[in-house]
């Protein structure tokens, strides 16, 4: 936080040298008049401070801040000069700072209204102009100040200096002035406001200025220094509060009056934010759909999409203007978009802005939970659909097969009731019912085995290894044997290995298969390793496959395959679990 | 065979149509009489406390009561041999794992028979099992033994068997003699001798006469010993 450091250093120079120098030059006691001067001189300094301590990124508040430093340096100049026995150049040093107040005051407060930046590349000559002839003005001051008797002796040379220097100021305030009036008239409704106290405030603060160099002395030029110094800040200031200039503005709960900054969300707000809409959403093309929101409230912009690899958009939004910003999601699933901000008048008091590197940085922000939850709403949609698919399966399963085997069943008794059966047809309707029974148990094993509930991963995986027609070894660390997991744990592991040694037997044409479950590093690992003909696992659709690796994933784990033709397979699987 | 030399039974099964079912095949068999029929573990205790059966023929899954999920026939098979040594205990089961099995014979194999719950269309099969644990024998349905040695093989503990051995072994854990064994095999009983000479060889087992020990000693050899 450098940057903030820099801010409050630079505040705290500027304060105390108004204070200070206000202080040296007055007599004591005080009178009202200069406290009211260091009051309103506390003003720039303080709303700089402010601005620049909040929303560093915008110039405006270290301008602010510059003309702050500038007023107190300049006052601090003029109160050690009034004083005396200070070091001459010190003194001047300091005393000629009080041009840059002006010119910054005068010029460029106003051009740079509201953010900090030209209003356009037009403005760029007026800028450099009064950049020169500010510096010519400090300098031919400066020149000034160490001729040592005073105005009389004066080079004619630093006079020009000093004055053509402060006339082009002039120039250029009137110039800068009329063009701040221009963008006022111009402004919309919801800018007018700003606009409006702004060029109220240069105006009195012009309108000081020639009350000061009129009259010097007496009320009027008392009026004119108080509106020289205060009129600008405290128009900005209302600016500020009431116009939500720069995003601050001001709220009143109960009796205390508060300052809300950064009116649009941080990043660590809207990742929070998102985080609880994320954890809430009922359905995966939901969270989708609060995320575009989360992205689109984040930064004011029209409208905000999540568009996925596979053609999938949700806007939140209407979609109006292309986009003017689009950061890849992570892993490549998709992109997150966004249309052009929020223009005045649809969001009131709202600026017109393009959008910064701070919204870039809060849309790549957000690009890291929009990847994960992008997986997991495609994670979800898939396993649904795996469990749908198995239960069509099995319905397909009961249907074709015990359903018919019963049936017949029924046929066959019935049958035997008719024609007073004998002994072997009985026999034989006995066998059709114990065939049946087999198959319905086969039919239980496959959607959840009676070992993995009652004894475990082990006991379940050694028992599906056994009912297997080719040599199958089962490698189990003793520790491993009776310990049990979470269920999920289990069945994922579980449907895996059973899945892997189907395809061995399946597709591969494994004449031995080894499987081995071991726990380490805080996973649990399953291999199956075949000696079967392998695949092309790139080259393969592996649906069964897929689904369980979702599983897996779904758990934190992952799956890998590891084949090639001729070379057989060897398939791992891990989930994490404590040891 | 007259009712006093009848083996006194008390079948204990949660569904009603098998419970009765079982209760009339073994009534009609004329060897056995059904003394009590119960749907759950905590009845069958009570009923085997009240009746003093020679034997129990139950189910494995009985819900109900303080029992451990899904093992409460074997966990009452338990406490039935511990406070009755003289009770048999023939447990049927709807599974062909060998979780139960092995969870049946931690203890011990006398006394305890484990069946697939489809012998009860298979009178003969029934009744020999409930004959052997009356007298404190043991007996294993072909079809777990089979499980058994597949289990062994997976854990990489394969046994050199022949075919014809594996086929004698498991018609020996299932309490055959060796005269049945022939007959179940269709071979002859020299042939028989030899085989089961060649199994206890090979599984370094002491070969016995006795068709009892024979079947432990098979059992403690295949059974609850996880290595």
């Amino acid at each position: 936080m450098s940057s903030r450091l820099v801010a409050g250093l630079l505040a705290t120079i500027a304060a105390g040298s108004i204070v200070a120098g206000t202080l040296l030059a007055s007599r004591w006691p005080v009178p009202a008049t200069e406290w009211m001067f260091i009051a309103l001189g506390l003003i720039l300094p303080a709303l700089g401070w402010l601005l620049a301590f909040r929303r560093p990124e915008i110039r405006y508040g270290w301008l602010l801040l510059a003309s702050g430093l500038c007023l107190g340096l300049g006052t601090l100049g003029v109160g050690l000069s009034v004083r005396g026995g200070y070091p001459d150049l010190l003194v001047t040093l300091l005393s000629c700072m009080s041009a840059g107040f002006y010119g910054l005051t005068w010029i460029f407060v106003p051009l740079l209204f509201p953010d900090g930046r030209l209003p356009s590349r037009r403005w760029r000559p007026v800028a450099w102009i009064s950049g020169v002839a500010v510096a010519a003005h400090s300098a031919g001051l400066a020149w000034i100040g160490f001729s040592p008797y005073g105005m009389a002796d004066v080079s004619p040379a630093a006079a020009l200096l000093a004055g053509g220097g402060q006339f082009v100021t002039w120039i250029m305030a009137a110039i800068v002035f009329c063009g701040l009036v221009v963008r006022w008239r111009r402004s919309e409704r919801a800018e007018r406001g700003q606009y409006a106290w702004m060029v109220g405030g240069v105006a009195a603060t012009m309108a000081g200025g020639v009350l000061v160099f009129s009259s010097r002395v007496g009320v009027s030029g008392l009026a004119g220094v108080m509106m020289l110094i205060g009129a600008l800040p405290a128009a900005i200031g209302v600016a500020v509060v009431r116009h939500r200039l720069l995003d601050i503005r001001i709220r009143i709960r109960g009796s205390r009056l508060l300052l809300m900054f950064d009116v649009r969300p941080t990043v660590g707000e809207v990742l929070s934010d998102l985080g609880t809409a994320l954890d809430d959403a009922p359905e995966p093309v939901e969270l989708l759909s609060r995320l575009a929101a989360a992205v689109r409230a984040g930064l004011e912009v029209r409208w905000a999409a999540v568009a996925l690899a596979d053609g999938r958009r949700v806007v939140a939004g209407k979609e109006e203007g292309a986009a003017v910003l689009a950061v890849p999601v992570r892993g490549g699933l998709g992109q997150i978009e966004c249309g052009p901000p929020l223009v005045t008048g649809s969001l009131p008091g709202s600026l017109p802005r393009s959008l910064t590197r701070e919204d870039r940085r809060l849309l790549e922000a957000l690009a890291v939970p929009a990847g994960l939850a992008i997986q997991s709403a495609g994670l979800v949609t898939r396993l649904v659909n795996a469990q749908e698919a198995e239960r069509r399966r099995i319905e397909r399963n009961i249907h074709d097969g015990v359903q018919q085997q019963l049936v017949a069943l029924i046929a066959g008794l019935e049958l035997a009731r008719a024609t007073g059966a004998g002994p072997d047809m009985l026999a034989h309707l006995r066998e059709q019912a114990r065939q049946t029974l087999a198959d319905l148990r086969e039919l239980a094993a496959g959607i959840h085995p009676s070992a993995l509930s009652q004894g475990g991963l082990v006991e379940a995986v050694e028992e599906r290894c056994s009912r297997l027609p080719v040599q199958t070894t089962v490698t189990v660390p003793p520790s491993l044997r009776s310990r049990r997991f979470a269920d999920e744990i289990e069945g994922a592991m579980y449907f895996t290995v059973s899945e892997a040694v189907a395809n061995a037997l399946k597709h591969a044409a494994a004449a031995t298969i080894d499987v081995r479950l071991s726990q380490a590093d805080g996973r649990l690992c399953a291999t199956v390793a075949d000696d079967g003909t392998g695949f092309d696992p790139s080259a393969t659709d592996r649906r069964g496959l897929a689904t369980l690796s979702d599983r897996l994933d779904a758990l934190g784990g992952g799956l890998t395959v590891d084949s090639s033709p001729g070379k057989g397979t060897r398939l791992t699987a891990w989930v994490p679990a404590d040891e | 065979m007259n009712d006093l030399a009848r083996i006194r039974t008390v079948v204990a099964d949660d569904h009603y149509l098998v419970r009765e079912g079982t209760r009339q095949l073994l009534d009609m068999s004329g060897e056995v009489t059904v003394v009590g029929a119960v749907g759950d573990a905590d009845e069958l205790m009570d009923a085997v406390r009240r009746l003093a059966p020679d034997v129990v023929i139950t189910d494995i899954r009985m819900p109900g009561g303080d029992w451990r999920p899904g093992f409460e026939g074997i966990d009452a098979a338990h406490r039935i041999r511990a406070a009755h040594p003289a009770v048999g205990v023939v447990v049927l089961s709807q599974f062909s794992d060998t979780l139960f099995a092995f969870e049946l014979f931690k203890h011990g194999t006398a006394g305890y028979a484990y069946l697939l719950k489809d012998r009860v269309g298979d009178l003969d099969e029934l009744l020999g099992a409930i004959r052997a644990v009356a007298s404190g024998g043991s007996v294993i349905d072909p079809k777990v033994v089979e499980g058994l040695l597949a289990r062994r093989d997976v854990r990489g503990q394969r046994e050199a068997l022949t075919a014809r051995e594996r086929d004698v072994l498991r018609e020996m854990a299932h309490g055959r003699s060796n005269s049945a064994i022939a007959r179940a095999l269709h071979l002859s009983i020299s042939s028989v001798e030899k085989n089961v000479n060649a199994i206890f060889t090979k599984l370094g087992l002491e070969n016995s006469g006795d068709v009892h020990r024979r079947v432990a000693a098979v059992l403690a050899y295949l059974g609850p010993d996880v290595a």
